[in-house]
């Protein structure tokens, strides 16, 4: 029988995550990014901060992932059980599921399946569902899969579908986090499950979903009454804001009045909020989380930088969507 | 003939190097661990992190010292007295020795991480390890005096 890891026993991992907090972007880092005069000079400048060789590189999109795939080697080097971080990887799964049931739908091969950085094995995961032995898939999953497979097949229905999945996925986040015995997981699914379900709620009011839909997304969790929540996309964007406004997401209810990007930058940020602390915790399995996080935004902030100098977009409105670094 | 003074002394002896010892071992142990991540990223910081992973073992030294000293005083003629005093004058470095090196070995470690990000403030890290051994130094003393007073 294992025992549990006690903070000390993260010192190797800690150590190890500190030296390699040193090539994270600053914001110094960030804004010449920004400032670069070109989406080659931006790569270009990525790629002198060591984020790899541009050589045979198609697109940024693939560049990035080769570079975040660097950073889970590291972190299943430093920990002696990757399952510890299970809550940040799940999302990964759940993904490699909606993949493989669109598959299945339109008879057709599975496409963009997360290999790495699993809790699961992808392949006998995918074959699983192609092979409709959904209970075969671990016990959480099966529910969610065989109700989006009779929605795609019954309604074609690919967002409900989604939802349902996405749902699923939110609910064991918010699990995993509880069961993790780590502060910062647990408010970081907490956290992630309720900027999920504000985003769902305003997104269903704008576009008048029925309530089986707005039920069907709305994941439950501590800090947000997803029934309330539902009851209020039915109303409307402002009664949903009105009530943000008194929960511990009132920020974001002003920033979403501000314009969307902002709103979506904010719900990245009180993500990084959350891992802040740990750069002042020496030991446990805080600072590896932080890092992860730290470079989830970080590579999100370089895929939005390039995606803006692609489109020509300005370095103002740039600006406005980077978000929050952890350095 | 009673041999029970000459028995506590070697058990006074005996808890000074083994406890402190331990703790010796697992201070620097814990600092070892935090230097090899260190040095798997960055070679080049051996020589700052190996004195960071010398200091917890300081009190091990100690315990062998006190421990030493004892076994000078021992002699089949011990009185049950004066064994009881030699096993009491091992204790404070057995006790101060055992917990002050797993501290120092914590905050040493931690002062890796300092020097992973930081290696000019590597002197910073170092201070805050050392300021632990005061009570290990202050300990030894203790037992250096009473040892002189059986």
């Amino acid at each position: 029988m294992s025992r549990k890891k006690r903070d000390i026993d993260y010192a190797y991992a800690v150590a190890r995550v500190r030296a390699n907090e040193l090539t994270l972007l600053s914001e110094a880092d960030m804004e010449q990014l920004i400032e670069a005069d070109s989406y080659s000079s931006a790569m270009q400048k990525l790629s002198d901060a060591g984020w790899g060789d541009l050589d045979g590189v198609k697109d940024y999109a693939e560049y990035l992932e080769n570079y975040f795939a660097g950073t889970w080697q590291l972190i299943s080097e430093v920990l002696t059980d990757v399952h510890e971080l299970d809550m940040l990887l799940i999302p990964n799964d759940m993904q490699n599921l909606k993949a493989a049931l669109k598959s299945l739908v339109i008879n057709d091969e599975v496409k963009e399946v997360f290999t790495q950085s699993t809790v699961y094995d992808a392949e006998s995961l995918i074959s699983a569902v192609l092979e409709k032995r959904f209970e075969d898939l671990p016990d959480f999953m099966q529910q969610p899969a065989k109700e989006a497979y009779d929605v795609l097949t019954s309604t074609a229905n690919g967002q409900k579908a989604d939802a349902i999945i996405d749902k699923a996925t939110l609910e064991r986040m918010v699990k995993l986090g509880a069961e993790s015995g780590s502060k910062t997981l647990q408010e970081l699914a907490e956290r992630k499950c309720a900027t999920a379900d504000i985003k769902i709620a305003l997104r269903c009011a704008n576009t008048h979903k029925p309530v089986d839909f707005i039920k069907s997304s709305l994941a439950e969790c501590s800090t947000i009454n997803a029934d309330h929540l539902c009851e209020l996309a039915l109303q409307g964007e402002e009664e949903i804001l009105d009530y943000l406004a008194g929960t511990a997401y009132a920020e974001g209810a002003a920033k979403y009045r501000e314009s969307t990007s902002a709103f979506e930058k904010w719900c990245d940020d009180i993500l990084m909020e959350c891992v802040n602390q740990a750069r002042y915790t020496a030991f446990g399995i805080d600072p590896v989380v932080a890092y992860y996080i730290a470079r989830d935004a970080e590579i999100k902030s370089a895929r939005i930088i390039l995606s803006a100098k692609k489109n020509g977009l300005s370095n103002d409105v740039i600006r406005e969507r980077v978000r929050t670094l952890y350095v | 003939m009673s041999y029970l003074g000459l028995a506590l002394g070697i058990l006074g002896a005996a808890l000074a190097a083994a406890l402190s010892g331990a703790g010796s071992a697992t201070g620097v142990g814990i600092v070892g661990q935090a230097a090899a991540g260190v040095i798997t990223e960055d070679p080049g910081k051996f020589g700052k992190v190996l004195i960071l992973q010398i200091l917890p073992g300081t009190q091990g030294l100690y315990g062998f010292l006190a421990a030493f000293m004892i076994m000078n005083k021992l002699s089949p003629d011990l009185t049950a007295a004066q064994g009881l005093a030699l096993l009491c004058a091992g204790l404070p470095i057995a006790i101060a020795g055992y917990v002050s090196a797993i501290y120092q070995g914590k905050t040493a470690a931690a002062g890796c991480s300092v020097v992973a990000k930081k290696p000019d403030q590597n002197g910073k890290a170092i201070i805050f390890a050392a300021m632990v051994e005061t009570y290990a130094v202050l300990a030894l003393l203790v037992t250096i005096l009473l040892i002189g007073r059986v």
